[in-house]
């Protein structure tokens, strides 16, 4: 605060600006965050529906025949959750490229590019421009009038040729391409989630604690190890 | 207010840690294709069953006793 009152007007608006620059980029980030590991966090419990019945029956009690069954069952969840995927990608190319060769004279550069055309150019000024406008305007600090003109970036819509074929060739790739590899995203991150979960597990559940043991009633609760494995017999105890 | 604060500690955390996260992600995903380049050699050498659940060896051990402590008890399921 002090130092805000020993700056300069310009120095003040400068300050200020990259404050709200500042909590900006921390609210994407932090919605992100939160996105992804909310998604994480439901994905990894999927990896309890498999490794349960193989614990309550006893065929995993060990903690490397957890870690075994683990990576068994992950490279089969992984495969099939990946493989349309990455068929569709493949088969996209494989169109792409004859399209190209076959339609648009071998054009890959245009068949790549062209889809960008679309897509408005954001110029930001530059610092100079800023410092520029800045002691060029006497702006008083105060209401968002003060906030000069230059600090807002400059829209340049480029001129799509809506005619040509190539544009929408382009398109309806690099979306069937961004479909594709947010699916793919999202499994990867899921498995991710679903290992991470069961190498935790394979400590956690097999952790000797004398608080959860229930001599009484012998419980679920109760770790399971190769000493103590719940046999076929002990199923209705289940 | 504690809910904010975590937000944007979480946040910090975020653009701090994100080149680690984005390499780590990316291994990953590298281990994705080569699963999946994998997974496809397999399924040709397999007769096109590998990824089904009827053939995975522990979901076929899990029947079995199923099975076997069904017909114990009488046909009364667990």
């Amino acid at each position: 605060m002090m130092l805000a009152m020993k700056l300069d007007e310009r120095g003040r608006k400068i300050l200020l600006v990259l404050c709200a620059l500042l909590i900006l980029i921390l609210l994407i980030f932090g919605a992100l965050y939160l996105c992804i590991s909310k998604y994480m966090e439901k994905q990894g419990k999927k990896m309890d529906t498999y490794m349960y019945d193989l614990l309550s029956l006893g065929i995993v009690t060990k903690k490397s025949e957890f870690k075994a069954a683990l990576r068994y069952f992950e490279r089969r969840n992984v495969y099939n959750s990946t493989k349309w995927a990455f068929r569709a990608l493949i088969v996209l190319f494989i169109i792409a490229f004859s399209l190209i060769y076959t339609l648009f004279d071998k054009d890959i550069n245009g068949f790549f590019t062209k889809a960008f055309d679309l897509i408005p150019i954001i110029k930001w000024p530059t610092v100079k421009e800023v410092n520029e406008a800045i002691n060029n305007d006497s702006l008083k600090l105060s209401g968002p009038g003060w906030l000069p003109a230059s600090l807002i970036p400059t829209i340049i819509s480029k001129n799509p040729d809506f005619s040509s074929p190539l544009l929408y060739c382009s398109t309806i790739f690099y979306v069937c391409a961004l479909i594709c590899l947010f699916k793919l995203i999202a499994s990867t991150l899921a498995f991710i989630a679903r290992y991470r979960r069961g190498i935790k597990m394979s400590t956690e559940v097999f952790l000797k604690d004398l608080s959860k043991l229930d001599l009484y009633n012998k419980n679920i609760n109760s770790p399971i190890t190769s000493s103590t494995s719940v046999t076929k017999d002990n199923n209705t105890n289940v | 207010m504690g809910n904010v604060l975590k937000f944007f500690l979480n946040a910090v955390k975020a653009i701090v840690l994100s080149p680690f996260y984005i390499v780590y992600f990316a291994l990953y995903f590298i281990y994705a294709i080569l699963n999946y380049l994998i997974g496809e050699i397999r399924l040709v050498f397999s007769g096109f069953r590998y990824g089904d659940k009827k053939e995975n060896k522990y979901l076929k051990k899990v029947e079995k006793i199923i099975n076997s402590s069904t017909n114990q008890n009488g046909g009364e399921a667990l």
